[in-house]
């Protein structure tokens, strides 16, 4: 064995250890250990345990993999005695369900929440998160063709869901499928869903769930470390990379990622989605610096900028046209090659955020501040007369800063945290766009209060929380009569939010959670004065200066059930009543203008029902084979006459088999599986408030191949993924453009992943 | 404790320019001149023989939403007779006046009017125009009056149309395609 160690020292050390499971404390069979400094490997035995023979000491990089559970990376000092290891792994995401973060985030300990780490976020490298949050079962996404895409969470979207990086709510224009998030999900390696309602600790209007992009502790590791990955979709050839190393220094630990993606038109089975293309950059710097054991300081700066091309075949003038489109077998302006080119309809969208973190620890106190600042530009082209071409149709500029101090005390049995924050945002229409602004130029004042506390008794837990926020809206609505002067109309809404939970584990591997919670959400302000031609709907929108904020009462209960290791049951039913939930109402009328008649569209509220259930089950037959299926429903529906509120997903089933492969010379944790999507009708949606019945149902199946492999003692991951297999020509009820055209056809994507 | 937060010069740099990271971009000088409205859509028609003109007006000052538009009409089209029609489109937001309607004869290549009857109404319109290429444009019109009668004309302007397609040079939008600029309809027209 060679020795990297200079110096005559004993090189006869053990070094032994246990890979388990933290939540059962099971060891884990079939896990790998590998030192990269000597080459050697290890895999444990039943039991969990590994054992090196003859090292020398030193500082050495372990890496710990197995083929349910995240890999993790160990750097540590191996003193010159026999060592042992306990080594905790966490399982992989679908089941994960308490997952604290950074330790410091109570808020959502008594939540359902699920989260992605990094390994998973690889096998879908390319994917707006939109897409990509699909992946967790109650989670569905709105979107305006394959590259604009935002989430639904328990039927939840827009205004009403919050997402957060960093911690901070982003910035970003959160009305309308027409909009996509202004962030890449790749810039991050934990990607984590709340669905409760109980997220107080978070500032912001998040009625529906939440979604908290953050990253991933550094590694006290003075070697440069990251990955690189490299991957190519073939349908709209869309090539991506994405870049993140890492590295500890005396001073402070820094991590930086970049991202890049370039692709072209899209495919549906029969015909190319022309215009369909899309540019993503984006990079950040993530810094972190110790002083001694209590105190942190971080400093988190990103950037991302992207053109996102829309169908051409979509952009229409009034409703005759959309009549017309509806109709088309193949929409208008579909060209028959391919092309890399976008052109107008089109959206460039830039972000620029910045964070420093201050954190004080004691052994039963931690204190937080942040501070906070974003820029966000949303620019909109539409096709227009020559004159206006290179003139966006809508160019916003928003800034946001946030201010924010959290403190945390913990007792023996009693942990207590509160806090404040202060928001500030300032919306601007950037002059010279030739068309009337449809949101007006706005000011927000949004200070926040919240406090809550924990309580472990026995095998309970309870928890809650309660929050107090205002906002305060000023807003300067110009006419559009030029003689007339602007006015300031202001708004100030109360809006309190409050949550009780309750969490009981009555046996090893068996749970169940009850939580119930009060929250509100105060209108936004296109919900209060948007006001104009919404073209890409052919309606005419008004918004609601009289509108109050909403009010939910949810209630979630959690059913989990392992009782086994490899057998797990997962039940959410949820139950929800919104009081006044603000919807955007065709009205009975139409207003003539010179475009024609168009319907009109008003903000109103009514009482609605949300109801629904998650279901999740995994089954593991030996360790080869892994049976994961999925369901969900859900509905929301109007008090008054039992409607369908028009946008509601559609109920779902997902099941995936996979079977990992024995390893094949120096290929390791390979994995195939196969898996099907079936979607059903939407249906019980009121005929009058739509242009076209929801489509059909569908099936979908995809499949995917991975292996880990060593080439010149770098590790490489390898995946193969294939989507609608069957070039199956669908269309999906929460797509936009399913008035115009079909859903994409097969993918093939493969990623080729190297870590350093 | 809070000598230690200022001792980390860097990271109060950071901070602070985190605040002051953006300038805010207060300005009152609000310019959303809505250089791309139409709001006005003249259709004059003058008799060859006695010269009497006809003009149908659709104005909307405010664009879509807010006041409804105004349809006046001045004169009455008379039966059996031929009358030269013009298209003049405006923009009566902005002052002065623009005329639209020059940009879409630049434009002439990316536009093409659609002449639409409905109801009993004795009417003919023909093209009286071609555009760069050769084909329909219809900001000029030939107009043949029939018999007495009474029914809508329908005046549609479409972007980008595929003016190759069946029947769209015969003035039948059905296959043209495009984005539909102006579509207006004048009711009850009569022909006395």
């Amino acid at each position: 064995m060679p020795s990297f160690i200079s110096g005559a020292q004993s090189c006869k050390i053990s070094l032994s250890g246990r890979i388990s499971d933290p939540h059962d404390d099971l060891g884990l069979q079939f896990g790998q250990v590998y030192i990269e400094e000597t080459g050697a490997y290890r895999k444990t035995d039943s039991a969990g345990f590994f054992r090196f023979e003859n090292m020398c000491p030193g500082w050495y990089h372990l890496y710990i993999s197995h083929p349910g559970c995240v890999s993790s990376r160990l750097y540590f000092q191996l003193g010159n005695r026999d060592t042992v290891l306990s080594i905790l792994l966490e399982h992989h995401a679908h089941l994960l369900q308490t997952v604290d973060v950074q330790g410091v985030r109570t808020g959502h300990q008594s939540s359902t929440q699920n989260s992605l780490r990094i390994q998973e976020l690889t096998n879908l490298t390319a994917k707006p998160l939109g897409l990509l949050l699909e992946e967790f079962n109650g989670v569905n996404s709105i979107k305006n063709g394959g590259n604009i895409s935002k989430p639904v969470i328990h039927g939840m979207s827009g205004n009403r869901i919050g997402i957060l990086t960093q911690g901070v709510q982003l910035a970003s224009q959160q009305w309308g499928a027409d909009h996509a998030p202004e962030i890449d999900p790749f810039g991050s390696q934990i990607i984590t869903v709340i669905k409760g309602a109980d997220a107080v600790a978070y500032g912001g209007n998040h009625l529906g769930g939440i979604v908290l992009l953050d990253q991933e502790k550094i590694n006290h590791d003075p070697h440069l470390h990251g990955s690189h990955v490299l991957s190519y979709q073939s349908n709209g050839n869309v090539l991506s990379w994405n870049s993140r190393i890492e590295k500890s220094s005396r001073l402070f630990d820094w991590r930086t990622s970049f991202s890049s993606k370039i692709g072209g038109d899209l495919r549906s089975p029969s015909y190319y989605l022309s215009n369909t293309g899309i540019r993503e950059y984006s990079g950040n710097l993530y810094l972190y610096r110790a002083k001694g054991s209590s105190l942190v300081l971080k400093n988190f700066f990103s950037l991302y900028h992207a053109q996102l091309g829309v169908l051409r075949g979509s952009h229409i003038g009034n409703l005759t046209d959309l009549e017309d489109a509806i109709g088309r077998a193949v929409p208008f302006f579909t060209k028959p090659d391919f092309s890399y080119r976008i052109e107008s309809p089109s959206q460039v969208v830039s972000h620029i955020f910045n964070k420093f973190t201050r954190q004080k620890q004691t052994e039963t106190s931690f204190s937080e501040f942040n501070i906070s600042a974003q820029l966000n530009r949303r620019q909109e082209f539409d096709v227009r007369r020559v004159r206006f071409q290179d003139a966006p149709a809508l160019d916003l500029l928003l800034q946001s800063w946030l201010l924010e101090y959290k403190y945390k005390k913990t007792e023996k049995k009693l942990e207590w945290q509160a806090g404040t924050q202060h928001k500030v945002n300032y919306n601007y229409n950037v002059p010279g766009s030739s068309s009337f602004p449809l949101i007006p130029d706005y000011f927000l004042f949004n200070p926040g209060l919240f406090g809550q506390l924990k309580l472990r008794s026995g095998s309970w837990t309870y928890e809650a929380g309660t929050r107090y926020e205002v906002n305060y809206f000023s807003a300067n609505l110009i006419s559009r009569n030029a003689l007339e002067p602007s006015q300031t109309k202001n708004h100030l809404f109360h809006v309190f939010n409050s949550v009780f939970g309750a969490m009981v584990s009555p046996a090893k591997g068996w749970s169940m959670k009850i939580q119930t919670g009060v929250a509100g959400r105060s209108p936004e302000m296109n919900e209060l004065y948007s006001n104009g031609l919404h073209q890409s709907v052919a309606g005419i929108e008004e918004g609601n200066k009289n509108l109050n904020p909403e009010y939910s009462f949810k209630t979630l209960f959690t059913h989990s059930l392992n009782p086994t290791e490899s057998w797990t049951f997962e039940l959410t039913p949820y139950f929800q009543y919104i009081r006044d939930y603000i919807y955007l109402e065709p009205q009975n009328t139409y207003r003539l203008t010179i475009r024609g008649a168009f319907p009109v569209f008003s903000y109103r509220q009514t009482d609605v029902w949300v109801y629904g259930l998650d279901l999740t089950h995994r089954l593991e037959l030996g360790h080869d084979w892994q049976w994961i299926s999925r369901l969900s429903y859900v509905n929301i529906m109007r008090r008054d006459d039992g409607s369908t509120l028009v946008g509601t997903p559609a109920p779902q089933i997902f099941n995936s088999i996979s079977y990992h492969l024995p390893a094949f010379k120096k290929n390791t944790h390979s994995k195939i599986s196969i898996n099907g999507r079936y979607v059903f009708e939407r249906t019980n949606v009121a005929d009058s408030t739509d242009f076209l019945d929801p489509p059909p149902a569908y099936f979908l199946m995809g499949a995917e191949f991975q292996s880990d492999f060593k080439f010149f003692h770098k590790r490489f991951q390898f995946i193969l993924r294939g989507e609608n297999l069957f070039n199956r020509t669908y269309r999906e009820y929460l797509n936009r453009l399913r008035y115009f055209a079909d859903e994409t056809g097969t993918n093939l994507g493969v990623v080729l992943k190297m870590e350093m | 404790m809070k000598n230690n937060f200022f001792q980390n010069k860097l990271f109060i740099l950071i901070a602070l320019s985190t605040v002051l990271l953006f300038q805010t971009a207060c300005h009152d000088d609000h310019n959303h001149d809505e250089g791309e409205l139409i709001t006005t859509l003249q259709y004059t028609l003058i008799d060859t023989i006695h010269k009497d003109t006809v003009i149908y007006t659709f104005r909307d000052l405010d664009g879509e939403g807010g006041n409804a538009p105004e349809l006046p009409v001045t004169g009455i089209l008379k039966s059996n007779q031929l009358y030269l029609g013009e298209i003049r489109l405006l923009n009566e937001s902005v002052n002065p006046p623009e005329d639209i309607g020059k940009e879409v004869a630049a434009e002439n290549l990316a536009h093409q009017f659609f002449y639409l009857v409905s109801g009993s109404l004795n009417l003919q319109v023909f093209y009286a125009d071609k555009d760069d290429n050769n084909q329909r444009l219809g900001l000029k019109t030939t107009v043949l009056t029939g018999a007495a009668s009474k029914g809508n004309l329908r005046i549609i302007l479409r972007h980008n149309p595929n003016k190759n397609a069946p029947d769209v040079n015969l003035g039948n939008p059905a296959n043209a395609g495009g984005e539909t600029d102006i579509d207006v309809t004048f009711e009850d027209v009569p022909i006395l």
